[in-house]
């Protein structure tokens, strides 16, 4: 390679783009190699596709009422109707883009805000900026989420609150308060894991080296800092959606005649009593099978994401062994 | 390894012009102002342009700390006192954006466990790009050709580039870290941790041979810190033999092994196997390892020490003193009293 490539000014070799890229294809062989693992993505993509087509997929109008109300499930009304007469179907593949948005951009926003404050924290270990971040978080984490996030949400019912000239709707709403709950999980991963990978001899052989504070946060500490925050991504995304569906349950999360499963289930409560099952077994159905399905994910990802679990993996193979219940960390 | 050993082992006179870098007086505690820890004290070298010095001691003497100064690594509040001079600045008190400029340029260093020091998560190319790129600003800097000539020199494939760190034995990756350390930026200075604790004797001969032939070819001065004597005195000029945080005998190589000045000294070449082998027991040096944290009255070897002079011992700590020989240096009573001697011996004279 020295000889053949002198003289040129942009050697082809693997750049660090490409490295990532090549990391990335090792996470993603893994995970297609384990059944759970594969059955979470295709649920998720499925999931994803529903969201995003949306409206097209309907075979209603979700909003529009009719005569036949609370039908049972027919091969008219897949899963029976409300109340209003409206297809429970329709609303349920209208309703899965607001509760995947709500949780995927809420697990998201808590992603980098907690992981950059968590990072921080490590960095600053011991010192003031540590203390007040952290106890900062175990406030918010003190918190009852349940009235948080409906307070904060309930407020923003029918007019939108107003950041300085920015107007914001009641969903981003939902979705900023949902984010709040869950920065301070994401700030303590980031701060365990900054603190961990501090230690770590090629930090200070990278100082050695002459790197700088900024080359040793953004290309030595994040990369690694970020395995354990995806592992964390991929179990706060299910809680996320759960808690919309909680507060939307509870009225104050997203507002009639928007859908999210949520609110189906909120529309559906009287009914159990009459013996209408239809109106919440499938919104609950639907929302412990996307829990499910990014459970799964997390779980896998944590697995290949974390090389002490490979280890261990490694050992167990090598001698036979079965690793029972070893989950906790 | 086809030079003399003679070569390496003259090297220029330690005393001869301006030292590359010298460290004077300094002091290192680790832990709170409330709690110190003392790991170093008052440690004062030169190191010579070209000149390789060896540091040895036993776990807890500070070697590591000492070598890591030198670099200004050691976090600012740990430093109590002295300077580290290096060309014309003090190292202790530049910024660290200015010793970013300085590491890895002008100071090369190599740690003790290759492994940990490569990030696991990037590839060994990327890595070792990054650090090339660091010293080498605009076009030419850290390419694959100048990355791969250094690789040659180490002796590592450079088809390998694009393989993460667990793919390569300890013996490359240590290979890989010599090629950054010295070829990354144009070091006069490398410091060494152990740089073959944890590799297997073969290698370790192997990046022993290395290290002599880079340093003979790069001009580089050595700073190496081992606890193995005979390394030492394989590739070093001079060495330094440390004791709870304190220098306690310097001294030329060849002066070390055939005229050990300090007790301390003297115990460590005793318990060191010989070929053939004498008869009985080989000898091992009675107490526990003395660290810098526990101090105590007197002269901190005084409790393993076999040739105590008296209460003197107990009582008071020797200086680093002259033993008269080849500029040789040792922290022992027995020496100012051999030099209170003389002074007296001098005073008289005319009466």
């Amino acid at each position: 390679m020295s000889a053949t490539t002198i003289g040129k000014p942009a050697d082809p070799g693997p750049s660090g783009e490409q490295a990532a890229a090549s990391q990335r294809n090792r996470v993603l062989s893994a995970l297609l190699h384990r059944p759970l693992a594969l059955t979470g993505l295709c649920g998720v993509a499925l999931l994803v596709l529903i969201a995003a087509a949306g409206p097209l997929l309907a075979p209603d109008n979700p909003d529009q009422t009719s005569s036949h109300a609370t039908a049972p499930p027919s091969l008219a009304h897949w899963m029976g109707t409300d109340q209003l007469g409206r297809d429970v179907f329709s609303r349920m593949i209208v309703g899965t883009r607001i509760s995947l948005a709500v949780g995927v951009g809420s697990t998201a926003i808590a992603l980098v805000i907690g992981g950059l404050l968590g990072m921080l924290a490590g960095l600053e270990a011991g010192r003031a900026p540590d203390t007040v971040l952290m106890r900062a978080m175990d406030v918010i984490f003190a918190f009852p989420v349940l009235v948080f996030v409906p307070v904060l949400s309930g407020l923003a019912i029918g007019r939108p609150i107003h950041l300085g000239p920015i107007p914001v709707g009641q969903l981003a709403v939902l979705t900023g308060a949902i984010s709040v709950v869950f920065v301070p999980v994401f700030a303590r991963v980031a701060r365990a894991s900054t603190l961990a990978e501090a230690k770590m001899e090629y930090m200070l052989a990278a100082m050695a080296f002459g790197a700088r504070r900024r080359d040793l946060v953004f290309r030595n500490l994040l990369p690694n800092v970020a395995a354990p925050l995806m592992v964390q991504a991929a179990f706060s995304i299910p809680l996320a959606v759960i808690t919309e569906a909680a507060v939307s349950f509870l009225g104050f999360g997203v507002q009639p005649p928007q859908a999210s499963w949520g609110d189906i289930l909120n529309d559906g409560r009287n009914q159990i009593l009459l013996g209408d099952w239809w109106e919440t077994v499938f919104p609950a159905l639907a929302i412990v099978v996307t829990v499910l399905f990014f459970n799964f994910i997390g779980d896998a990802l944590r697995d290949v994401l974390d090389p002490r679990a490979r280890a261990r993996e490694m050992t167990a193979a090598a001698t036979g062994a079965v690793v029972i219940g070893d989950r906790g960390d | 390894m086809t030079d003399s050993d003679g070569t390496a082992a003259c090297g220029p006179d330690i005393r001869a012009g301006e030292p590359l870098a010298e460290v004077t007086g300094l002091s290192v505690a680790f832990g709170n102002r409330h709690a110190p820890v003392p790991a170093l004290r008052e440690i004062s070298m030169r190191i010579g342009r070209g000149e390789a010095i060896g540091v040895v001691g036993e776990s807890g003497s500070g070697k590591t700390t000492l070598l890591r100064s030198i670099a200004a690594l050691v976090p600012r509040p740990f430093i109590r006192s002295g300077a580290v001079r290096f060309g014309n600045r003090d190292l202790l008190t530049l910024r660290e954006r200015e010793l970013a400029t300085i590491r890895g340029r002008e100071i090369g260093m190599v740690f003790q466990d290759p492994v940990n020091c490569f990030n696991p998560a990037f590839t060994i190319g990327y890595q070792l790009r990054r650090a090339f790129r660091l010293h080498r600003q605009g076009p030419g800097g850290g390419t694959n050709a100048e990355i791969g000539r250094a690789l040659d020199r180490v002796g590592v494939d450079a088809g390998r580039l694009a393989r993460y760190p667990f793919e390569f034995s300890q013996g490359q990756l240590q290979r890989l870290m010599i090629a950054a350390a010295c070829f990354a930026g144009r070091p006069a200075l490398l410091l060494a941790d152990e740089p073959t604790t944890s590799l297997d004797v073969t290698t370790e001969a192997q990046i022993l041979g290395m290290l002599r032939e880079l340093r003979r070819d790069l001009g580089m001065a050595l700073v190496l810190v081992t606890h193995n004597l005979a390394l030492a005195a394989q590739l070093c000029d001079r060495v330094l033999v440390m004791y709870a945080g304190r220098i306690v005998e310097e001294a030329r190589v060849a002066d070390l092994f055939a005229r050990p000045a300090h007790p301390y000294t003297r115990q460590l070449l005793r318990s060191l196997p010989v070929l053939p082998r004498r008869r009985g027991r080989l000898y091992s040096m009675p107490g526990d390892p003395a660290s810098a944290a526990n101090a105590r009255r007197g002269c901190p070897f005084a409790p393993r020490c076999e040739a105590l002079l008296g209460a003197v011992c107990a009582d008071t700590e020797p200086g680093l003193l002259p033993t008269g020989v080849n500029g040789q240096l040792a922290a022992c009573h027995r020496y100012d009293i051999a030099q209170a001697a003389t002074e007296n011996l001098a005073g008289q004279a005319p009466a």
